[in-house]
């Protein structure tokens, strides 16, 4: 499937919820003028439409299943502020949550929410799509959203009443290589890791390339050392990997995929010491976490996603989809072509406040390519790109295609740390 | 793909820094056991009194901003956890192994229960400043690792020193050994057991909760679960490799917070040929290798409080 | 009179609990009736049960080595191998077909028991060897098997058509234990109940479970008698770890499908609490796992409708355990004084 082309489906999708939105909440999205602006047109139409059948619909009750605590600092965190969200802006909306579920739990969980009445539920972690599906066949007459996996109806590989939703951060990691290609000075990156898999891998790519690009600018050369994990929660192996990175590998700017804000909070140590060190946000904004060494980050906000999921429930619109939410989508001014001063995000991924450290000519390019990618005019993964063994992996113009990106098992130019095998 | 090239000086005293960091927190958690265990009680709980420390610690230091008084405040908590322990297998005189593992769950559930509205809140707080030692400091990998810290690291090199004092050169002391080794003598005469071991106990699992606000206000300043990762197992580890001894555990904390940075090491000089997992499974294969040596006859029969882990009740 | 402290000690272990409850601004009333929702809902009976399959199994291992006085930990560790082998058996018939469908799963079950038996003869042989203190050397593997198994599952034993995601391959219709008919519980409850029924033979009506239980009494005592230590506590945790291994293979052919990274939810410990609290009776034991799996399940249910931490199930457990553990003194106690 090519990009374009989930890229449209999508924007059929948001339109039913949209639809949802405008009739169940009454607030928010259409109210001021939702018949202004000519794109809206058809939304109203499908508002009309589904005002009678919803007016039926009591309440939606939604269910979610959650592999950590939501009191974690990374990725539950950030689906249970999502589903807070769906439920402030969808008044016919209940929530039940349960955490901090091991896999092997996850059907239990799932009948244990049924027994409660709910007749949507979230799954949140990779692990639980096979009992996801599971359920899904079990149960046709409710629904599912599973998070981060590749079974759905609309991949065909699973009962139509089946979803899966997932927000791609690699294009928040390349604005986050800029910003780090901006400020080092010793011209050395370090990653902190958690598990190398694609996912993983592509994001540090992303980030070698942003940081390459912006170095090339100031006539500098970039070197990019990893340390893995092995884990996906690891505070003292990221602590020890971050010290390392810059006290061995010199390295002034660490990324990291970690669900503390352990490397961060290294960073900010260094620079309390007097050592510029400059680290990121991770799924929430962490720049709190260091006030001086946050550069910026990526930032996750699942809920417009939900509310999208849960109206489709609420209006009978539901449509099996296969969501890959990355930059620009689910912004608020592409449901409805208006502007509403009560939203305050902008979109499912966003980038986390830009330090001023950053120069002003390269948060210019930050927001440049921020807004080229909303409307895929600019690809971070376009040739000619070479792998670190100097093959050639993309040709001269030629575009990462979404089977490339979710395969991906090579480290591009810039990164010295071969992956393990 | 070449080694990836780092001085070695460099990389020598990093992974000291590493090292003294991690060690440390051990260090003053095994100290703690060691204290208890020279009474006779033995106490699985670390794991949950170093978190229930930890959570008690970061609190107190955000309200208060006063590392001391969070200090103290880590120590409280440990204590009255260890008190649970000491009432359930001194008084009661039940099974130490699994009351200790019910300290275990208790600590990390309470800390956890307690913990949620704060990690949910994402209070932060500033972690303890590294204090420098003038001349020391200036030794190289030495200096910059043991004599570049913050305050409760320097705690933990003097409390070696107590306890080692407490244990061999004090009355109390020795009074404290005896009932380890032999309570029914020791009770002949005339040393209160229960009251020996309940101190042991209170005071062991005090050192316990400091070693978790050595964690969290030193190293790693935010709440979250699971912050302990097992330190406390191998706290219980190290006292059977340190004998028994606040000396010799100094070393053993140390040695196994060297091994604990190999993983970085190798990774940061890009030396491949032993996967990540191997180095990540170290710590508890050295753990094993450890009990093995030190188990053995020749060690044990000298070291080992004869009566650690056997209630005492006393004959009518 | 036991019995009554028992309940004296539950009843306490409820009023703490309790207390922590009021304390927290949550209603306690409200609170159990979540907490044993469990008790009065068929189908979340049914997810209790299937949640005290593994607990059953792993509980029925350590409670025979405690009577041994070998107090292991390595209930969790031992899932993972067992995992492990269940998923190499998959593996290596799917290339191989060296087993018609219907044997593999009988093979597989002997398999996986006998190989996380040399597993579990390790710390034993250490134990009797070098006196080396069991419950490390237990808990240590459990984290060496957690990693190994998780380094297989992200590494070489990735599945190749999982687009990089850590898994195996999911296990195909034959290496799966099928569901009992109308319900969601898979028919390893069966290796369970058949466990407890071998285990209570072996204690009660055999020489070796005579032996155990002198061991267990005092190690003195047995040498004296001409017992084997050595050649017991192997024993012991070769059944011990074999039935926890069971419990690995389980999760993965009853419920999960395939191997994951970190799959076993810490049974292998709750499986400690069960094995205490039960007085290591294996027929108490299917019932007390029963009451866990519920208890597990409750704990979902009071986050649920109520917002609570996990961790509160925790701090319930260990209340239970620690009252439990004091309670066995009153009894003792009793014992003396009526004399």
């Amino acid at each position: 499937m090519s990009l374009e082309k989930s890229r449209r489906s999508f924007l059929r999708d948001t339109a039913f919820a949209l639809g949802g939105i405008a009739v169940g909440a009454g607030l928010g999205y259409i109210a001021a003028g939702g018949g202004q602006a000519p794109t809206t047109q058809t939304f109203t139409k499908t508002v009309t439409q589904t005002t009678t059948q919803a007016a039926a619909e009591k309440k939606v009750v939604a269910g979610f299943v959650y592999v950590g605590p939501v009191s974690d600092y990374g990725w539950t965190h950030a689906h249970d502020a999502g589903r807070a969200y769906a439920k402030s802006v969808c008044p016919w909306l209940e929530t039940k949550i349960v955490e901090s579920v091991e896999e092997a739990k996850v059907q239990g969980a799932i009948e244990t929410l049924i027994g409660q009445g709910c007749n949507i539920i979230f799954t949140t972690s990779f692990g639980f799509m096979e009992g996801t599906a599971e359920a899904a066949q079990k149960h046709p007459d409710l629904y599912f959203a599973h998070c981060s996996g590749y079974k759905s109806g609309a991949a065909g590989n699973a009962p139509q009443n089946l979803s899966a939703y997932f927000a791609e951060f690699y294009q928040l990691y390349y604005l986050n290589g800029l910003a780090a290609g901006a400020v080092t000075e010793t011209g050395v990156l370090g990653y902190v890791g958690a598990i190398p898999i694609p996912e993983v891998i592509r994001h540090i790519n992303a980030f070698v390339l942003g940081a390459r690009e912006a170095a090339k600018a100031r006539g500098k050369n970039i070197k990019v050392y990893v340390q893995w994990l092995n884990a996906w929660f690891d505070p003292e192996g990221a602590n020890k990997a971050a010290t390392s990175l810059v006290e061995n590998n010199n390295a002034d700017v660490l990324a990291f995929t970690e669900d503390t804000p352990t490397v961060l909070q290294v960073a900010e140590s260094y620079q309390k010491k007097g050592k510029k060190v400059w680290s990121f946000s991770h799924y929430s904004d962490m720049s709190k976490e260091g006030p001086n060494a946050h550069l910026t980050g990526q930032i996750v906000n699942w809920g417009p996603i939900y509310v999208d999921f849960v109206t489709q429930v609420y209006a009978k619109s539901w449509k099996s989809v296969d969501i890959w939410a990355r930059v620009g989508d689910y912004m608020p001014y592409k449901w409805a072509n208006l502007s509403n001063p009560k939203v305050e995000y902008e979109g499912a991924v966003y980038l986390a406040p830009l330090n001023p450290v950053i120069p002003e000519n390269v948060r210019a390019l930050i927001a440049l390519r921020w807004q080229q990618m909303k409307e895929m005019l600019f690809e971070p993964f376009t040739g000619p790109i070479k792998d670190m063994d100097g093959n050639v992996r993309l040709k001269d113009g030629e575009r990462a295609t979404h089977d490339i990106l979710w395969n991906m098992d090579w480290h591009v130019e810039g990164v010295e740390t071969p992956l393990p095998k | 793909m070449e080694a990836i090239k780092v001085d070695p000086l460099t990389i020598l005293t990093t992974m000291f820094i590493l090292m003294v960091q991690e060690g440390s927190i051990l260090l003053v958690a095994t100290l703690g056991e060691i204290f208890t265990e020279r009474s006779g009680i033995l106490n699985l709980g670390v794991e949950g009194l170093i978190c229930f420390g930890a959570l008690s610690s970061f609190i107190v230091y955000y309200l208060t901003g006063n590392w001391i008084i969070a200090t103290l405040a880590a120590a409280s908590a440990g204590l009255m956890l260890s008190l649970i322990h000491a009432f359930v297998s001194i008084t009661l005189k039940a099974n130490q192994t699994v009351s200790g593992l019910a300290i275990t769950i208790l600590g990390l559930g309470l800390s956890s229960f307690i913990g949620r509205p704060i990690a949910l809140s994402r209070i932060r707080i500033d972690p303890l400043e590294s204090v420098r030692v003038p001349l020391l400091s200036e030794i190289p990998v030495i200096g910059p690792s043991f004599f570049n810290q913050n305050p409760l690291v320097y705690f933990s090199y003097i409390m070696v020193i107590v306890l080692w004092f407490i244990l061999y050169k004090t009355r109390f002391g020795l009074n404290l050994r005896s009932v380890g080794e032999n309570p029914s003598m020791a009770d002949s005469l005339g040393i209160n057991v229960f009251l020996t071991r309940y101190v042991a106990t209170s005071v062991g699992g005090a050192l316990c909760g400091i070693s978790g606000a050595l964690l969290i206000l030193g190293y790693y300043p935010s709440w979250y679960d699971g912050i302990t990762a097992g330190r406390g197992w191998i706290a219980v580890a190290l006292v059977i490799f340190s004998s028994w001894n606040p000396l010799y555990a100094f070393f053993g904390a140390y040695f196994f917070g060297l091994v604990g940075t190999l993983n970085a090491t190798f990774q940061s000089i890009g030396f491949r040929a032993i996967p990540t997992d191997f180095f990540r499974t170290l710590p508890y294969l050295l753990t094993i290798l450890v009990l093995i040596i030190f188990s053995s006859t020749r060690f044990r029969r000298r070291k080992m409080p004869a009566s650690l882990g056997k209630p005492y009740t006393r004959e009518l | 009179m036991s019995f009554a402290i028992s309940l004296a000690s539950i009843i306490l272990a409820f009023m703490i609990s309790g207390l922590i409850f009021v304390f927290s601004n949550v209603d306690p009333i409200l609170a159990y009736y979540n907490l044993f929702k469990s008790f009065t809902n068929v189908a979340l009976l049914s997810e209790a049960i299937v949640r005290a399959i593994p607990i059953m199994l792993v509980a029925l291992g350590l409670a025979l080595a405690y009577k041994a006085n070998f107090i292991s930990v390595g209930g969790e560790g031992q899932i993972y191998v067992g995992g492990m082998i269940i998923t190499f058996l998959v593996l290596w018939n799917t290339q191989n077909r060296f087993l018609p469908d219907p044997f593999f799963m009988p093979f597989a079950i002997i398999i996986v028991f006998l190989s996380s038996s040399v597993w579990g003869i390790i710390p034993a042989f250490l134990k009797a060897r070098f006196e080396t203190n069991e419950v490390l050397t237990t808990l240590m593997m459990n984290y060496i098997a957690q990693i190994v198994s998780n380094y297989l599952v992200i590494g070489p034993w990735k599945d190749p058509k999982g687009y990089g995601f850590p898994h195996s391959q999911a296990f195909p219709e034959y290496a799966r234990f099928p569901l009992i008919p109308g319900t969601t519980i898979n028919s390893s409850i069966f290796i369970g109940i058949f466990a407890a029924i071998l285990i209570y033979i072996i204690l009660a009506k055999t020489k070796f479970g005579f032996e155990v239980k002198v061991v267990g009494d005092s190690y003195s005592a047995a040498k004296y008698a001409g017992i084997s230590y050595t050649k017991v506590v192997c024993l012991v945790m070769a059944i011990s770890a074999g039935l926890s291994g069971l419990a690995g293979m389980s999760l993965l052919s009853g419920v999960i499908g395939r191997l994951r990274p970190d799959f076993s939810p810490g049974y292998g410990y709750t499986g400690i609490i069960v094995a205490w609290l039960c007085n290591l009776n294996p027929f108490v034991i299917v019932l007390g796992s029963i009451f866990f799996g519920g208890l597990l399940v409750g704990g979902e249910v009071l986050q649920g409708s109520m917002g609570l931490s996990v961790g509160i199930t925790d701090v319930f457990q260990a209340l239970l355990l620690i009252t439990t553990l004091s309670g066995e003194f009153f009894k003792r106690y009793r014992l003396v004084w009526r004399r």
